[in-house]
């Protein structure tokens, strides 16, 4: 069973060594169309240039982007610290220690602020890994105030593309952080294909072409905006997607998506009326979360859902021949149909006259 | 562990890339090189090289003595990675034996071995990858009995923990095994265990545990807990294989994971399997993870070559057919389904059929068949019907999966009642494989399903039949046998109806959910057989195992009706029985009453349909209570139907039928308001739901009980301007108009027929005709045409008749049908007495056509028409052909079955016609049946006499007198005459020869009795006698 117990606040006594405060210049070295290589200390940044000082302490003078070597952001500015402070929270982070990693991050933004201007800066950087930490902690509620950060915006703008999706994830995550469901939904539309044609037969819209790890987070964003319109039936859809694509490798969001998707099921009253399909579904996610989570973690009443239901085992198919050197696909490359049934109370049109003679 | 080398290879002679050393050193030294350099094949082959030239392994012993076995142990080395475990087990075991080869070859050099030891760790290891566990166990034992030195062991801990445990594990010694690989988690931070490295010890004990589960076969529960201590393990450590996505890539462990997991499914570790799978990224993290780790690189550094290696690795993997990431996606889709889940795979194949549009033709019509078959199992038949669509776009016909495809869809249209499409596909479908097949089932239910649902019922019944014979087993057996059963029902064929209800009830006897409907539908079929017992039988049935069935009501009524009609069957000898049960009747529909009320409450949606029960149930009940003198019960079943039940079926009837009652408590006139409705509402039906019975009783009811209540003015007044009558609707207007006519017939009754009072009324009606006859006739009912036609028929004009027949004949709507041929005969009739000879030929072509006709509605005429013909005949003196016709009556005995006048009058005209073809015996005969059989219709009884007595004078006359006997014969035959026709006319004398006798037989029977006696020559003894005999003689 994993559990991330530490709060930000604990993972901030943790790092003490970061400790440090605001910095007021932080030493680069740059590299210049005219003028050499100069090492020195960036004082400040802004959208134009540096305050470039070349003795610790020294007067700051303005070095524009113009005058050093490189096209747009790629510019030759080595910030001498960065590997140095960054270290630790990328190691937290690496260890999937998100809490710490969020509040180490935090701290080299906040004490590195003088930098947010300049191109390819690592206060930029932290600010997004902070944010990234705070997500895959499922702090959602501590992104919305900081996606609203004016040192947010740089983000998009001092940092070269890599950061530019994810980013757009973060926010879309701080409306759900926020309770914003209405700008979530409008958030989302953007995401999804237009409901034309077939695709009207569907419960839910098609997503537009997307990798899908960010599908599965788009779906747990919308099952939560179904969930607040009741749409009780969509929501379960994309709980399960949640935790299905990608692998289900995002563990946080698998196990509140499952936790959902098990809560929904649970009140399905087909479930309260023996219904024998409802009660192998819910098994079956009951048992998986249980596997995967947990059973401990699970209210008493789940947990007496968290049996492997029985299933036939179907008949093994007379070669599972593997795909050269990759995984293989599923065992039972063509499965029988099932004897599905009309729906229950789904009956033919009734007789048009009651064939009793009088 | 690879970096053990002797010293030697730092001590040798450095030589240009172009001139190679081909001394031992020298090979040796270049051997080691490449394999550091990850060329462990060439390196391999170097080090044979070595061999070779130094002139075998002997003299390499020869020349370096047990410190040979150094070299080979490298070699050794080099063979691992290239996984020859033979050959490596082989370069362990020379090592090994080392020293006792470099004495078996007599070396001079006297060196050790210092690879024997750890030789016995990699030897195990070649055992463990040769299936060998448990000598690589007993090797790795030897090899800690063997006490290497610390700086060794720390170098080759971590393998030598992983290695052991997972021999240990497939040796069954599963609790050490994870322990010496627990090991390694609880000392990583001493042992500087890598998160790689824990993660290969994941993977180690993950192969063992698939490898436990391929041995516990089918045994569920074993696997089970091989999966628990799984889990177990990955809850106790599985923080601390965390990596990032590039590094998971970049050491390997994507594959191998995504492998594990594989092995793992087969093995029937589902939920492992998945917690592997979770730990694998997607290529799109590790592209993400890749490009943030280039973010970081300095700026004007370009592309590492490492990272632009995995890039290239990432583009590769994508260009592969099938996508890694949806390998893997379908893998998981299959250990959620394995575990029982549905909504699962169903997210997968819908994200697979979206997201990867492009996968091979045969890859992507599985991916859209299984997204369908899902979507179907879950009852999401519109997502069936999509990825059905697709299929069917997209998948060539040939598609072995195609006709599954069809079927989930078949599902689709069928919830969504797009029934002539379910037809379409499974007639499609029904064509690709024989009956009885799996594949067909589904198409072979669901086809005769929407033709019933089509109400093709006549088309459903051999399909419905076909499915139940083909399919015994069939999972759609139920809806079918079901619905076969009240397929027939709505056919008509109840006998059917009834055994295959009674089918279903031998293979589902508590279906839950048709058991209520075939009880009912059953009792109702029984019902209709006179089956009345069943009827009953079924009902109590389904009140006794569905006693809260919204049938219960519906099904009451039925039990009411039996029980009510066999009570009615009773004879009187059976009086008590009787009334029990009738009264059990009533209960019935008091017990229907109540059952509809509790339907109410519980199936709000179909409240008609249960206030159309309840509303018969209190009428009937109401009715049952007015027939056995309980006014005062059915006026309060009458009071508990207004209003909650005003607007049902049964309205009219409660109100046409408790009229009478409601008139003898009081309440005529409120009765005749509420019939005055119904006749509104009856009457402005359209004309094919019009129940003209039920109108003609309501108006009938009605106006007899106003007569009564208002007097004859005032009814005749509100017909003729009847309350809330729409001018425009002729054919009410005329229904009321008639009723006029009636109530002015009724009213003329007993008054003197040339009283001035009657001729006024006689007036009236004939204004009323007149007014008919202004109503366009194509807006009469046919009733209202025929009584009009016949009206006017009657008249001294026939021929004001003649349009409204024509009319009749003219109609072609169903429901003229039964006047057709009334007003054929009509019109023959009136034309029958033209002069005109076209007229009455005519009339004979309408008589033969009557004749003709087979149809039901025509057999009531017949004799008639065959009585009219022979009029026909009779007049124009054809007496062969009015013989014929004559005689067809005579023959048969349905003809005039309940009018025996026409019989005799029949018999009558048939002695007639033979006197007039001179067969005066066979028409003697005729009067003789005549008056034999006829005795109450004295005028044709009287003709028949009348005409009787010359036929048998005359043939008295030719007997021939040729001796005493035969004179005395005759003699006797003329007083028998004379004496039945005394004792006729006796019996005729109190008959008024105008009114009984109007041909005017009687009277002239009475008139020529006395000549007769004068003729025969009667004397007066011979009268006393006849006159004694007959009881009549006058007394003194």
């Amino acid at each position: 069973m994993k559990k991330i117990t530490l709060t930000l606040l604990s993972g901030l006594a943790l790092i003490p060594a970061i400790l440090v405060g605001q910095v007021r210049e932080t030493p680069v070295t740059l590299g210049l169309i005219e003028g050499g290589n100069p090492q020195g200390y960036i004082q400040n940044s802004n959208d134009q240039g540096i305050l470039f000082a070349t003795a610790q302490g020294g007067p700051g003078q303005m070095m524009t982007y113009e005058r050093i070597r490189g096209e747009g952001l790629d510019k030759l500015i080595r910030y001498e610290e960065r590997n140095e402070v960054l270290g630790t929270p990328r190691a937290l982070f690496a260890a999937g220690q998100y809490d710490e990693a969020a509040a180490a991050f935090g701290k080299v933004a906040q004490d590195y602020a003088i930098l947010f201007s300049a191109p390819q800066n690592f206060a930029s950087e932290a600010l997004f890994y902070q944010m990234e930490s705070i997500k895959r902690a499922g702090k959602y509620s501590l992104l919305a105030d900081l996606v609203k950060l004016p040192a947010a915006a740089t983000i998009n703008t001092k940092l070269v593309d890599g950061y530019k999706r994810p980013f757009e994830f973060t926010k879309l995550w701080a409306f759900f952080g926020a309770n914003d469901l209405a700008g979530l939904k409008a958030a989302l539309e953007g995401y999804q294909e237009p409901v034309t044609g077939q695709a009207k037969l569907l419960k839910s819209p098609n997503f537009k072409q997307m990798p899908s790890n960010e599908i599965a987070q788009i779906s747990f964003l919308r099952a939560k905006v179904y969930e607040s319109e009741g749409a009780k039936d969509k929501a379960l859809e994309d709980y399960y997607r949640t935790f299905t694509l990608a692998n289900g490798n995002d563990i946080l969001l698998s196990k509140l998506a499952m936790g959902a998707a098990m809560l929904i099921q649970k009140e399905d009253p087909l479930l309260a009326a023996g219904n024998n399909a409802a009660l192998t579904q819910m098994q079956s996610i009951a048992y998986v979360f249980s596997k995967r989570f947990g059973k401990d973690t699970m209210p008493a009443e789940y947990q007496a859902f968290a049996v492997k239901p029985v299933v036939a085992r179907p008949a093994p198919a007379a070669q599972e021949a593997a795909p050269e050197g990759e995984a293989k696909p599923g065992g039972e490359a063509e499965k029988p149909a099932d004897p599905a049934k009309p729906a229950d109370g789904e009956k033919p049109a009734d007789a048009p006259v009651e064939p009793k003679a009088e | 562990m690879f970096g053990i080398f002797l010293a030697l290879a730092a001590v040798s002679p450095t030589y240009s890339q172009d001139e190679e050393d081909a001394s031992v050193e020298g090979l040796y030294r270049k051997a080691v090189e490449q394999n550091m350099s990850g060329q462990p094949a060439e390196a391999s082959k170097t080090f044979e090289r070595l061999f070779d030239l130094s002139g075998g392994l002997e003299t390499l012993f020869e020349d370096y003595g047990a410190q040979a076995g150094g070299i080979i142990f490298d070699y050794g080395m080099t063979l691992l990675p290239q996984q020859r475990w033979e050959d490596a087990k082989k370069a362990f075991t020379d090592c090994l034996n080392a020293a006792k080869t470099a004495v078996d070859v007599e070396s001079p050099v006297k060196s050790t071995n210092p690879r024997e030891n750890i030789a016995r760790f990699q030897l195990g290891f070649c055992e463990a990858q040769l299936g060998n566990h448990g000598e690589a166990v007993r090797l790795y034992d030897e090899y800690i009995a063997g006490k290497p030195a610390q700086e060794e062991l720390a170098q080759v801990r971590n393998s030598f923990k992983l290695r052991y445990g997972g021999s240990l594990m497939k040796l069954g010694r599963v609790e050490e095994g994870i322990s010496a690989i627990q090991e390694l988690f609880d000392n990583r931070e001493a042992w500087k265990v890598s998160p790689q490295f824990l993660m290969q010890g994941v993977l180690e004990l993950g192969l063992a545990w698939v490898e436990q589960a391929n041995g516990a076969g089918t045994d569920e529960a074993a696997i089970e807990k091989i999966s628990d201590r799984g889990h177990e393990f990955l809850d106790k450590n599985g923080t601390l294989i965390h990596l990032e996505p590039l590094d998971q890539f970049r050491f390997g462990f994507v594959d191998r994971l995504r492998k594990l997991g594989f092995e793992s499914t087969k093995a029937g570790l589902f939920s492992l399997a998945l917690r592997y799978f979770s730990y694998v990224p997607t290529i799109e993290d590790v592209r993400n993870d890749l490009n943030l780790n280039l973010a970081r690189q300095p700026a004007g550094s370009g592309i590492p070559s490492q990272f632009q290696n995995i890039m290239d690795q990432l583009a590769e993997r994508e260009k592969a057919e099938v996508h890694p990431d949806a390998e893997t996606l379908r893998l998981m889709a299959n250990c959620y389904e394995r575990m029982g889940n549905v909504h699962g795979p169903r997210a997968i194949y819908w994200h697979l059929a979206e997201q990867f549009p492009e996968l091979p033709g045969a890859l992507r019509g599985e991916v859209l068949h299984e997204a369908a078959r899902l979507s179907s199992m879950l009852g999401d038949f519109t997502a069936a019907q999509y990825f059905g669509e697709k299929f069917a776009a997209e998948i060539p016909d040939d598609h072995p999966l195609r006709n599954n495809v069809s079927t989930f869809m078949l599902q689709s249209l069928f919830t969504s009642r797009a029934f002539d499409e379910v037809v379409r596909i499974s007639e499609r479908v029904r064509e690709q494989f024989p009956a009885g097949e799996p594949q067909r089932e589904l198409a072979d239910s669901l086809y005769p399903l929407a033709l019933y649902s089509l109400q093709k019922h006549t088309e459903a019944e051999p399909i419905f039949s076909e499915y139940v014979k083909s399919y015994p087993q069939g999972g759609n057996r139920e809806i079918v046998l079901f619905h076969r059963a009240s397929n027939s029902l709505i056919l008509g064929k109840m006998r059917d109806a009834a055994e295959q209800y009674e089918d279903f009830l031998k293979e589902f006897a508590t279906s839950e959910r048709f058991l209520d409907n075939v009880l009912a539908d059953l009792s109702i079929a029984r019902f209709n057989l006179e089956d009345y017992s069943a009827a009953v039988a079924n009902v109590d049935r389904l009140a006794a195992e569905r006693p809260n069935s919204i049938q219960i009501g519906r099904t009451q009524n039925v039990k009411g009706d039996a029980l009510i009609i066999q009570s009615s069957n009773l004879s009187k000898e059976q009086e008590e029985q009787k009334a029990t049960m009738r009264q059990s009747g009533l209960d019935a529909y008091l017990a229907a009453v109540k059952g509809g009320k509790a339907a109410l409450a519980s199936d709000p949606d179909r409240e008609d349909f249960h206030k159309e029960t309840i509303a018969e149930a209190i009428w009937k009940a109401s009715d049952i209570y007015f027939q056995d003198g309980n006014t005062e019960k059915g006026l309060e079943q009458y009071d508990a139907f207004f209003p909650d039940y005003a607007g049902t079926f049964n309205e009219p009837q409660i109100s046409v039928f408790s009229l009478e009652y409601l008139e003898g408590a009081g309440r005529g006139e409120e009765g005749l308001v509420q019939v005055e409705k119904m006749i509104l509402f009856l009457g402005s039906k359209p004309a094919e739901e019009q129940d003209l019975t039920l109108l003609r009783q309501a108006i009938g009811s009605y106006s007899e009980a106003s007569v009564r209540i208002r007097g004859v003015e005032k009814t005749l007044a509100t017909l003729e301007a009847f309350p809330g009558m729409d001018p425009a609707n002729q054919a009410l207007l005329t229904w009321l108009k008639i009723q006029k006519v009636i109530v002015l017939q009724e009213s003329r009754k007993g008054m003197d027929k040339d009283s001035a009072e009657y001729a006024a009324i006689e007036a009236q009606i004939g204004e009323v005709f007149e007014q008919l006859r202004l109503f366009e006739k194509r807006n009469l009912s046919e009733f209202a045409l025929q009584q009009i036609g016949l009206y006017f028929s009657t008249t001294d004009n026939p021929f004001l008749g003649v349009p409204y027949f024509e009319e009749l004949l003219a109609r072609t709507n169903p429901e003229a049908t039964p006047f057709k041929g009334p007003a054929e005969m009509e019109l023959g009739k009136i034309e029958m007495r033209a002069a005109d000879p076209a007229q009455v030929q005519s009339a004979r072509e309408r008589f033969r056509r009557i004749i003709a006709d087979e149809s039901e509605d025509a057999r009531p005429l017949k004799a008639q028409a065959y009585l009219n013909l022979a009029d026909l005949h009779m007049k124009v003196e054809e007496w062969r052909d009015s013989l014929a016709a004559l005689d067809a009556i005579n023959k048969n005995k349905n003809f005039f079955g309940k009018e025996r006048e026409k019989r005799a009058e029949a018999l009558f005209k048939m002695g007639v016609v033979l006197d007039e073809l001179d067969e005066p015996v066979e028409a003697n005969l005729a009067y003789l049946g005549v008056v034999s059989t006829y005795a109450g219709y004295y005028d044709w009884v009287t003709q028949a006499w009348e005409r009787y007595i010359p036929n048998s004078l005359a043939d008295f006359e030719k007997m021939p007198l040729t001796d005493p006997l035969t004179i005395a014969l005759k003699r006797q035959k003329q007083l028998t005459l004379y004496k039945l026709s005394v004792k006729n006319i006796y019996q005729w004398q109190k008959l008024d020869e105008q009114k009984d006798a109007p041909s005017g037989a009687l009277t002239r029977l009475r008139r020529d009795i006395v000549e007769m006696k004068d003729n025969l020559k009667i004397t007066p003894e011979e009268e006393q006698k006849i006159l004694l005999e007959l009881g009549i003689a006058p007394t003194n």
